[in-house]
């Protein structure tokens, strides 16, 4: 039997204990956060994206760097926690090449979500949000046409049709996205929505993992239907679920017009 | 006959009372609070537009009802006094046109919801937030912070621009280039530009039209698209940077200029080089020159 994966020290619970700043850093992002009598300082640095070391522990401020935001408290928090979060905006994300999918056929593929960092503070079993940051900034995009379409975020990376080519990053989440074309036509997929808010995460051995996806395509005239899965994905031993869904979906079935999830050719 | 204060009080008197006062302080009160309670209501279900009008007829048709009720017990005859306002009615409704034409395109305009509270709209020279849409007008806080009411005829007789309907615009800027510039290169630069603004969206791509060969140069066309929200910082951001970009790869932005030409447009003026020593000479001769003159006009002085 498979023992499951423990969970990364990432997500561990950190002590407020010392007066030492906690630094966390998530491949492009770093944080320091620095508590001191009723105010927590939040001290931030971007670097560029090829950065990929993450970590925790206690850590200078770089003397250059500059407060970001303080927050005002009187209670008194005994720990700190990093919870990895799905964005609150969909990722549109390319094929890694334009292809069609032939009437009847399916296709899988594995996109990886750059994760939104929520900062919790404890006190007792209450958590209190302290700040949810972004690990990469990324740019705006489009979903639709110009009048109904959602506004979302851009991926640079392709979605991947094998797990293997997918890069190993501590601070990104792999969605697993099945597109199921049931039209009798071939569905000519150029960019695929996926719609993150609706998503959790959970640790898996060798990366974390998103609820999986189904897009189903019946025909033009027909709304795509998009299953988000309530259990984690099968690709590898999954462990704990470390993060909800911003908005869980009751039921796993979801019923979303073409403004929300399109495959363009057949908008 | 001495009547008291005892005496006019009657039980029917103070019964009336009793009611009137009932219905002014505390029926008028409660439609107030249903008004107000329907408006979240609807809010939370519809538009803050609808909600807003769903207050208003609650409390209007509340208050007109609590009103005729209150005249009716303190025993005043309706008939006549609706008859009355009949004849009035007409009489104002002569004077009052305009009013009523206002009244009229309020409800085509709530029909036909051209915008929404909240929305961003221009009418003529104004620009602002949508406030409050009523019958008789639309009330909008421009954006430094003056308060504009707009009559709905106004609006209903003239056309409008809505800057908010749709969830994403697009920033148009005509930028101009020298003519011994790269037309190629111009594109390269603007496209590069775009492509790392953060408030420029991916998808619409950013259009870059070479529009024409204008008096002073090249012009060209910026269109970047952006969220609603982020059409100022885009414009402020992109400007910035499209300068910043064409310094630093030497595109020269031109300025309007004009060639003199001496009567034939093939032969220009006369022009006489000269180096810094001959320089040094011709400034000190045209010096000598200028101070012939002060001295020849202070003779004629």
């Amino acid at each position: 039997m498979t023992t499951p994966p423990t969970p990364d020290t990432l997500w561990e619970t950190v002590p407020l204990s010392g007066s030492e700043p906690i630094h966390y850093q998530f491949g492009p992002l770093s944080v320091w956060i620095r508590k001191i009598e009723n105010d927590f300082i939040l001290y931030l640095k971007r670097t560029p994206t090829e950065e990929i070391r993450c970590s925790v522990g206690t850590g200078e401020i770089p003397a250059d760097l500059k407060a970001t935001d303080r927050f005002a408290y009187d209670g008194e928090f005994e720990a700190i926690h990093a919870v990895p979060m799905l964005p609150e905006r969909s990722i549109v994300v390319r094929p890694e090449n334009p292809l069609k999918i032939l009437s009847g056929q399916k296709t899988l593929f594995f996109v990886s979500i750059p994760l939104s960092i929520r900062f919790e503070l404890l006190q007792g079993t209450q958590r209190t949000t302290l700040v949810d940051l972004p690990t990469q900034i990324l740019s705006n995009t489009l979903f639709g046409d110009t009048m109904t379409g959602e506004l979302s975020f851009a991926l640079k990376t392709s979605a991947k049709h094998r797990l293997e080519t997918v890069t190993k990053r501590r601070w990104r989440a792999i969605c697993a996205v099945t597109v199921v074309n049931k039209s009798d036509r071939n569905l000519d997929l150029q960019r695929l929505c996926v719609q993150s808010r609706h998503l959790g995460c959970f640790q898996g051995k060798d990366f974390l993992w998103t609820h999986p996806i189904v897009v189903t395509h019946r025909s033009e005239k027909d709304e795509i239907l998009v299953t988000f899965g309530d259990a984690p994905p099968a690709f590898e031993t999954i462990g704990e679920q470390l993060s909800e869904a911003r908005e869980p979906v009751k039921k796993s079935l979801l019923r979303r017009g073409l403004s929300s999830l399109r495959l363009p050719g057949f908008a | 006959m001495e009547i008291t204060s005892l005496a006019w009080l009657s039980t029917d008197r103070l019964e009336t009372l009793i009611r009137v006062s009932i219905l002014l302080f505390v029926v008028l009160p409660l439609v107030w609070m249903a008004g107000k309670a329907a408006g979240r209501f609807v809010e939370r279900r519809s538009t803050p537009h609808h909600a807003l009008m769903a207050r208003k007829v609650i409390i209007y048709v509340g208050f007109v009802l609590v009103f005729v009720m209150a005249l009716t017990d303190l025993g005043f005859k309706l008939t006549p006094l609706l008859s009355a306002a009949g004849i009035v009615g007409i009489a104002i409704g002569f004077a009052a046109q305009t009013t009523l034409s206002n009244f009229i395109s309020g409800i085509f305009l709530i029909t036909e919801k051209p915008f929404a509270i909240g929305d961003v709209i221009t009418v003529g020279d104004n620009t602002g937030m949508v406030l409050s849409i009523d019958l008789m007008s639309v009330k909008i806080r421009l954006f430094d912070n003056r308060f504009v009411r707009v009559p709905t005829s106004l609006l209903i007789s003239r056309e409008f621009i809505n800057n908010t309907r749709f969830p994403v615009r697009r920033l148009d800027i005509n930028i101009s280039v020298a003519y011994k510039e790269s037309v190629e290169k111009v594109r390269k630069v603007l496209g590069e530009v775009a492509d790392k603004n953060p408030f420029c969206l991916d998808e619409p791509a950013p259009l870059i039209i070479f529009l024409k060969y204008g008096d002073s140069g090249l012009e060209f066309l910026l269109g970047a698209w952006c969220a609603r929200t982020d059409f100022l910082a885009l414009r402020n951001s992109i400007m910035q940077e499209v300068k910043e970009r064409f310094d630093e790869e030497g595109i020269e932005i031109p300025f309007p200029h004009r060639s003199l030409y001496t009567g034939a447009a093939t032969e220009p003026f006369p022009i006489r080089l000269v180096n810094d020593v001959g320089l040094a000479a011709a400034v000190k001769e045209a010096k000598e020159n200028d101070s012939q003159k002060v001295d020849g006009s202070s003779h004629a002085i």
